[in-house]
């Protein structure tokens, strides 16, 4: 027996607000590891300081990236909703795609860093700096994991009432990944140099 | 060959097996007591009932059940814990010895405040607000059922853990918050520290899901024509303390992740050296933990604001200053954190700022406070066991109240920091407040979960008990406080103390006979069920929805969803007889189905814990998986529901209501 | 919805990618070129152009406006962007004057720290 479209409705106006409500959340673990990012950025305990780090074209590089594909994200959602399958499929596959190469980017970095014997024990601005970017990569990686199970998923059973529920809480995800994005572009990559 | 074997047990040897007899006892104890209960289980074939009726439920009410079974059984072992802490200070003086040595000692009141916190005050809130949040509001059900249970078994999960630790492992021994350096690894290498810091986490992220899913239950459940301001208090105490949850844990669940870093992989947030900041977890740990007070307290709050105007039979005094002063404490509880490291060594302005909001925060407090003080006055009250646990609250509460704004001076706080002084406080405002509060919203609501009331009698003899035990436990060490006497002290060498310490400890065994005679109450009532049987479904004359369903209320809770036109609606209907449904009225209702997502996610949740702990990182990777893809399996699951059909609903709504 | 909802959002999209760029360019030139002299202008720049980029980014990619629809989302995110700040500012606060009065060894940090411990935070 299939569920009525009410009911549906009903639970994505639910969904909808429980989603935004844990995107809430995670504003306060973010602002936490900034704060402590803030507190540590001094304690370079010897190792290499903030701005001898980063490389700002780099970072802006990543973040060229992840703006892009929070773009094309948010053209697949529009896509989708209008039901275009196969151009709002396509542009989900970039924008995973987009995330995909940002991942790696930001994946080369830290490789960078620890090759040069700046790792997260080298020091408490080190620590601050990989604990606050990889949980942000974390968070891209499940977004990754997610949209490669919605794309498979909409390619199997089309648009349906259900999988637009799910793509517009994806789409809100990313959106906000990107927006989180900004910030450590900012005070972690740019600040460095001030 | 011995790589493989490092690489399959991670770092656990013989050597942490339990070797003092106190723990040996409960370490065999425990696992027997659980395989009692299996074979319990197995012999009257129960097994395929726990599976479907509690394991696999996604009801709200049930999981509540579940969640205060938990929270009791925890009391008990956390009230064994202060027992023996207790009789260690009653007896060591001087050179006497107690049964504890110091290391032993910091185990126990370790195990003692992460027990009852974590696991005893917030299961019980959580219990509650499971059982009753939905029916005050006229839901069927929580706004995401499964992910109800996920949360639940996420707790359970974190509660096993903290327990294994006492059958191999041992605990931490870094006080309930874990401050480092001391749970760092150079003073605290063993696994105690990372049990408490994987266990908490686990039932942390738990408690995060619940906030997100109290929130939008009550934003969007709420039956049509109850707006905001026609909302029960205890569903608006709810609403703010999920907010305060939803603000609040994020920072636990960053700062325990840490010190988890600091310990596995050699980072340096709160080391001294290479640039770590031990004060700097002092500083988010409290960020967590002061709302954490108010998210305990103010569903207890809530629970009084029901109980007093039902059983004093009028409307709540001063319902749109209560909604204010919850407000209030929403937003003053996220800046007073300060004030539990006055003492640490920030300059005067910052100690003064935090003292001042410490301050201001008591207002809203008492002004509630009045409020129900107010509702009692000139009502015809109903002294039921409820209401002499609201007594014995508002003795109680206060006396911790006050205290706390003698301690949000600075300058006083510098003298009584640390000592027993603060541990009387806030047993005062945790013990009297939430845990009286709780005790109260059990005997009244238990009715309508189970359909037969609590014996009032027993409950009475309980709330006397706890009462006469707490002051007789707790005025001593306000003495002892201002006398010197520290927190955590295993021995100590003044003689003069023992007096008051010995006081204390009688305290504390009465308020274990409190406690006997809560459990003798709740198995009289079973006993006696038939006796105490709850016909009508409004055993108290109550004035809120809840009471307009059967007893027990069915698992759908509302056969017919009602449509409220004021505050205290069921209350103004039956004064207007307005009470009755039509056939016409019944309507097909979708509900969700049985699911084993949350137990899934728990079980891979705990195994993930037990990994990190014990290194075992072959472990982990299974374990995460497992999380992770029960977890995707479940967002993408359309046959979720379940329909009842209006007939079937009609049927099975008036036999409860004739039986 | 209709087409011209579409073409409307599709406006919007692209108005808010091509003007987070450009913010984010900004930020990028003003720290490479060094153009503002002063440091504390240069942070307050940056922060100010962070935030009018979170802003475009919540109004054109999540939608956030003051209709009914998204009224509750901009509601809360507006408090909680409140207690953030409460809580980040109030952290940094603390540890600096902290770090003001305490700057010690890490020796001595770790002797301090146990001391207080020891009686039991």
């Amino acid at each position: 027996m299939s569920v009525s479209r009410e009911r549906v409705v009903e639970k994505y106006a639910k969904a909808e607000l429980g989603f935004w409500l844990y995107l809430m959340t995670d504003i306060i673990l973010f602002a936490s590891l900034f704060a402590t990012y803030m507190v540590l950025r001094p304690n370079i305990a010897g190792g290499m300081s903030a701005s001898e780090l980063f490389d700002p074209t780099f970072a802006l590089a990543e973040t060229v990236l992840l703006l892009m594909s929070s773009f094309t994200c948010g053209l697949a959602v529009l896509f989708l909703r209008f039901r275009y399958k196969s151009p709002g499929l396509i542009l989900l596959a970039v924008t995973l795609l987009l995330g995909g190469m940002f991942l790696f980017l930001e994946m080369y970095e830290f490789m960078e860093f620890i090759h040069e014997g700046q790792s997260w024990q080298t020091s408490g601005f080190l620590s601050g700096f990989f604990a606050l970017v990889a949980t942000h990569g974390l968070h891209i990686t499940i977004g990754i994991l997610w949209g490669l199970v919605l794309f498979w998923y909409i390619f199997k059973k089309g648009i349906t009432a259900n999988a637009m529920r799910r793509v517009s809480l994806f789409s809100l995800f990313w959106h906000f990944l990107d927006i989180v994005w900004i910030f450590i572009f900012t005070i972690v990559y740019l600040g460095a140099f001030v | 060959m011995s790589d493989f074997v490092t690489f399959l047990i991670g770092r656990m040897s013989f050597e942490y097996l339990p070797t003092d007899p106190a723990t040996i006892g409960a370490a065999i104890g425990m696992p027997l007591g659980i395989l009692g209960v299996a074979a319990l289980i197995t012999y009257f074939k129960k097994w395929k009932w726990l599976w479907q009726q509690w394991v696999t439920t996604v009801d709200a009410k049930k999981i509540g059940t579940m969640y205060i079974v938990v929270a009791i059984l925890m009391l008990l072992r956390g009230g064994a814990d202060a027992l023996m802490l207790r009789l260690q200070t009653a007896v060591a003086v001087g050179d006497a010895k107690g049964p504890f040595d110091a290391d032993m000692f910091q185990q126990v009141v370790t195990a003692h405040g992460t027990l009852m916190i974590f696991f005893v005050a917030m299961g019980l809130v959580f219990g509650i607000i499971n059982w009753v949040l939905p029916l005050l509001i006229g839901a069927r059900d929580m706004a995401f059922p499964v992910l109800n249970s996920i949360s639940f078994w996420l707790f359970a999960s974190g509660m096993v853990l903290n327990n294994f630790a006492l059958i191999f492992g041992g605990f931490s021994n870094g006080g309930w918050l874990g401050y480092p350096p001391l749970t760092g690894l150079e003073y605290n290498p063993g696994p105690g520290v990372d049990y408490w810091i994987w266990s908490l986490q686990i039932a942390g992220i738990g408690s995060l899901l619940s906030g997100v899913n109290f929130f939008t239950t009550i934003i969007k459940n709420r039956a049509p024509g109850m707006t905001l301001m026609k909302m029960p208090i205890f569903p608006w105490s709810v609403l703010v303390t999920s907010v305060l949850i939803m603000l609040a844990f994020p920072i636990l669940t960053v700062t325990l992740a840490l010190l988890g870093f600091d310990r596995t992989l050699g980072t340096h947030f709160f080391t001294s050296d290479s640039g770590g900041n031990p004060m700097l977890y002092i500083n988010l740990i409290w960020a967590w933990g002061h709302p954490e007070v108010y998210i305990l307290v103010l569903p207890a709050f809530g629970v009084f604001s029901e109980v007093v105007a039902t059983y004093s039979k009028k409307k709540l005094f001063g319902y749109k200053s209560m909604v204010i002063a919850l407000l209030a404490i929403m937003f003053f509880s996220f800046i007073v954190w300060q004030h539990h490291f006055f003492t640490m060594g920030a300059g005067a302005n910052v100690n003064a700022f935090f003292g001042i909001m410490t301050a201001v925060i008591a207002i809203p407090t008492g002004v509630k406070i009045f409020n129900w003080l107010f509702t009692m006055y000139r009502g015809s009250i109903h002294f039921t066991a409820p209401m002499f646990w609201f007594l014995a609250f508002v003795v109680t509460f206060t006396i911790g109240g006050v205290t706390g704004v003698l301690m949000a001076v600075p300058a006083l706080d510098f003298q009584v920091h640390n000592t027993l002084f603060l541990v009387a406080h806030f047993h005062n405002v945790i013990i009297g407040g939430v845990v009286f509060g709780l005790f109260a919203g059990i005997t009244h609501w238990f009715p309508k979960i189970f359909g037969f009331k609590l014996h009032d009698g027993l409950g009475k003899l309980s709330a006397i008990l706890w009462q006469v035990g707490f002051i007789l436990a707790f005025i001593p060490l306000y003495i002892l406080g201002l006398m010197g006497a520290v927190r955590r002290l295993d021995s100590y060498d003044d003689p003069t103390w023992q007096p008051l310490f010995i006081v204390s400890g009688i305290g504390v065994v009465v308020i274990a006979l409190g406690m006997a005679a809560l459990l003798m109450q709740i198995g009289y009532s079973i006993w006696k069920r038939d006796e105490l049987k709850d016909e009508t479904g409004d055993p108290w004359d109550g004035r809120t929805l809840e009471w307009s369903v059967s007893s027990p209320a069915p698992h759908y809770n509302f056969a017919i969803t009602p449509t409220v036109a004021e505050r205290d609606d069921w209350w103004y209907r039956k004064q207007r007889n307005d009470t009755a449904y039509l056939k016409s009225d019944y309507v097909d209702i979708w509900l969700p189905k049985n699911s084993a997502v949350g137990l899934l996610v728990g079980v891979g949740a705990g195994m993930a814990g037990f990994a990190i702990i014990w290194h075992l990182w072959w472990l982990l990777v299974p374990a995460l998986l497992l999380v992770v893809l029960v977890i995707i399996r479940q967002t993408m699951n359309d046959d979720d529901d379940a329909r009842v059909s209006a007939t079937e609903l009609f049927h099975e709504d008036n036999l409860g209501r004739r039986a | 919805m209709s087409h011209a909802d579409l073409k409307r959002l599709l406006i919007s999209y692209c108005v808010g990618f091509t003007s987070a760029l450009a913010l984010s360019l900004v930020a990028y030139f003003i720290v490479t070129f060094n153009l503002i002299s002063s440091s504390v202008l240069t942070i307050a720049a940056l922060l100010l152009l962070a935030v009018m980029q979170l802003i475009i980014q919540l109004v054109c990619f999540l939608h956030l406006g003051l209709d009914r629809h998204s009224r509750d989302r901009t509601i809360s995110i507006g408090f909680t962007l409140i207690m953030m700040l409460v809580i980040v500012i109030g952290s940094l606060w603390v540890m600096r004057n902290l770090d003001y009065r305490m700057g010690m060894s890490p020796e001595a940090m770790d002797e301090y720290m146990i001391r207080q411990n020891k009686k039991g935070f």
